[in-house]
């Protein structure tokens, strides 16, 4: 996991003499050819998802023993077949959903609680500042890995279980990276300025400092999701995620696991699944944090 | 700098408080009943009963958590409910040998890190740069549970070079090659990813050193490349890699490891919390997860304090 302070920026959002031509927007793109990789691969992997009920060649639950292991290529299974003769393929792009659920939801959850959180604390300052980022302290303080694992443990094996456990252990890192965007821009001019023109606290941190956080954090969220998809799948992978006969990726390794020496593909190819969604996320984490902070570019 | 290091000293017990509360708060809420695991669930109420008295379990939450604390800080850590083997016992047992892991893939992500980082800066924007960045990213992407049993199968499986899992093979145990030849892949397959991380903190580190003046004037006072780049723009870049590479080795200790461990069967701290959450060991469970709390704060308050003794300008302010 990367510092937070890594990706934060003091330039307060669209002031860099951008033009509204949407065209050469995205001309700067070529620029950025990291963002543009792991776009075609996320997009990719969404749009598979989301077509699997109309593409995916058989149900994914759905056995045919007769047709068990069968290999990548076989006529009618173009990735093979699982032990339980079920296509390989059908299996990959509905497991995709459950795979992007766990990316995407408890970041965007955590980092919506992260925002609110972070920005009061560091607009406050004083007790309230102390009480939440004191808190937040003793959360990070904890191995993030081995509390996810406890809170799954504990509220039982299934997808919604899993995003939560995770939401918890991205809250702190959330909440402190808005936190230090916050303290940098409350020094900034245009904040005094809408002090002096009389706006309430609550109106600064929703009109102002809310709005001018949310890139950074998003970019910061980004840079997250292939470790959090790698890590919610390891979840899942060790059985305290979704459970069978749902498919899922972490879930189809560890049941191709013990015939790893003789039917391969079972276990190496939802692996590679993961290992490409994650991929596409760190190219565009990368990427983003490049745009939005040109001092940190890789 | 005393200051600072009783702050931080004091901002322990809230954290080991705090995090101790969590997870106890946890396995209360939890559904399940370690007494099922162990006399089944056709067992008779009175033999349930009795057992619940014995361990405990019929008390008030919090007089259960408190009565735990204060076996705590007399040594006491309670016995395994699966394995009737002291806690403290066990778990120390166990950190030895995941720390022994760690080690081996500490030593792998410094090395490979540290050094992909400098050539990556020193190379900065040619190719060699690009194709590092590119394999960084793979290794970040790289699940772990699934690279090792990839090695398992091409370097175990097919080639037959190296012990599929475990510490120690059967036929000539404690031999410490033996040893050696078992930590390879885990090694190496548990220190891709801090590798990659910290590749990527040097790399950014000696980036913006090696933009400073300071460089020109040693290389005008004749000085070769190499004690240019390795003696003194490594030496400044180094605050923030140890920084990072403290961070990562504690993730790995306490987490990255553990799926390596599942998957190498490597008898750590790793594998035993997996077998804790299976059986509902509470207080195996529980002890593994304070220790490993306060291992990594110990871990970051050293990390933060070798960071001040080696950026002094931190310290002025």
């Amino acid at each position: 996991m990367a510092a937070p302070s890594d990706i934060v920026s003091t330039s307060p959002g669209s002031t860099q003499g951008e033009s509204n031509d949407p065209w050469r927007r995205l001309r700067v793109l070529k620029n950025h050819k990291s963002i543009v990789a792991g776009a075609i691969i996320v997009s990719l992997v969404v749009l598979a998802a989301l077509l699997a009920p109309v593409l995916s060649p058989y149900d994914p639950i759905e056995g045919h023993p007769i047709d068990r292991l069968k290999g990548i290529g076989t006529p009618g299974y173009l990735l093979g077949a699982d032990q339980q003769g079920r296509d390989m393929l059908s299996r990959l792009m509905w497991g995709a959903r459950s795979s992007l659920a766990i990316a995407v939801v408890p970041l965007a959850v955590a980092g919506l609680i992260g925002l609110v959180l972070g920005s009061v604390a560091g607009y406050s300052g004083r007790i309230v500042e102390t009480l939440i980022m004191r808190g937040m302290d003793i959360v990070f303080g904890l191995p993030p890995i081995l509390l996810a694992i406890a809170v799954a443990a504990t509220l039982g094996p299934g997808l919604v279980n899993l995003m939560i456990s995770l939401t918890i252990v991205l809250i702190p890192p959330m909440t402190r990276v808005t936190y230090q965007v916050v303290v940098i821009l409350k020094e900034q001019t245009f904040i005094e300025a809408a002090r002096a023109s009389g706006a309430s606290s609550f109106q600064i941190i929703f009109n102002q400092i809310l709005p001018n956080s949310v890139a950074p954090v998003i970019a910061y969220a980004t840079s997250l999701a292939g470790a959090i998809l790698v890590f919610g799948a390891g979840i899942s992978f060790i059985g305290l995620g979704i459970q069978p006969p749902e498919a899922d990726w972490g879930r189809m390794i560890n049941d191709g696991r013990s015939m790893l020496d003789l039917k391969p593909h079972v276990s190496t190819l939802p692996g590679l699944a993961i290992f490409v969604l994650a991929a596409g996320f760190n190219f565009l984490g990368d990427g983003l944090r490049d745009l939005l902070d040109p001092r940190m570019r890789l | 700098m005393v200051a600072f290091l009783i702050r931080r000293i004091l901002f322990l017990v809230p954290v080991l408080l705090g995090g101790s509360a969590i997870v106890f708060t946890l396995i209360q809420l939890a559904p399940g009943d370690p007494i099922d695991v162990l006399l089944g669930v056709y067992s008779s109420p009175e033999s349930r009963q009795a057992l619940r008295e014995a361990y405990g379990l019929n008390d008030p939450p919090y007089v259960q958590y408190f009565r735990w604390l204060g076996h705590i800080l007399q040594g006491d850590w309670g016995i395994s409910i699966q394995q009737r083997v002291p806690v403290l016992t066990l778990v120390m047992e166990k950190f030895w040998i995941t720390l022994l892991l760690t080690g081996a893939a500490g030593s792998f992500a410094i090395i490979v890190g540290v050094g992909a980082g400098i050539v990556s800066a020193v190379k900065h924007n040619t190719w060699i740069d690009r194709v590092i960045l590119v394999v960084s990213v793979f290794a970040l992407s790289m699940p772990s549970y699934w690279l090792g049993l990839l090695f398992i199968f091409v370097f175990s499986v097919q080639l037959g070079w190296l012990p599929t899992g475990g510490i120690r093979s059967f036929i000539e145990p404690k031999s410490t090659l033996d040893v050696i030849e078992h930590m390879i892949m885990p090694g190496i397959v548990a220190g891709l990813t801090p590798a990659a991380i910290i590749a990527r903190v040097a790399r950014a580190a000696m980036l913006e050193v090696m933009r400073l003046d300071f460089l020109t004037a040693l290389r005008a006072k004749g000085l070769s490349e190499g004690a240019v780049i390795l003696r003194h723009a490594l030496r400044n870049a180094m605050p923030s890699i140890v920084n990072m590479t403290g961070l990562q080795i504690g993730y790995l200790i306490l987490g990255g490891a553990l799926f390596v461990e599942i998957i190498f069967s490597w008898p750590g701290l790793g594998l035993e919390i997996y077998k804790s959450v299976v059986g509902r060991d509470m207080p195996m469970m529980l002890g593994l997860v304070l220790f490993s709390t306060f291992v990594f704060v110990i871990l970051n308050l050293l990390v933060d304090i070798c960071y001040r003794i080696m950026n002094p300008r931190i310290q002025s302010e």
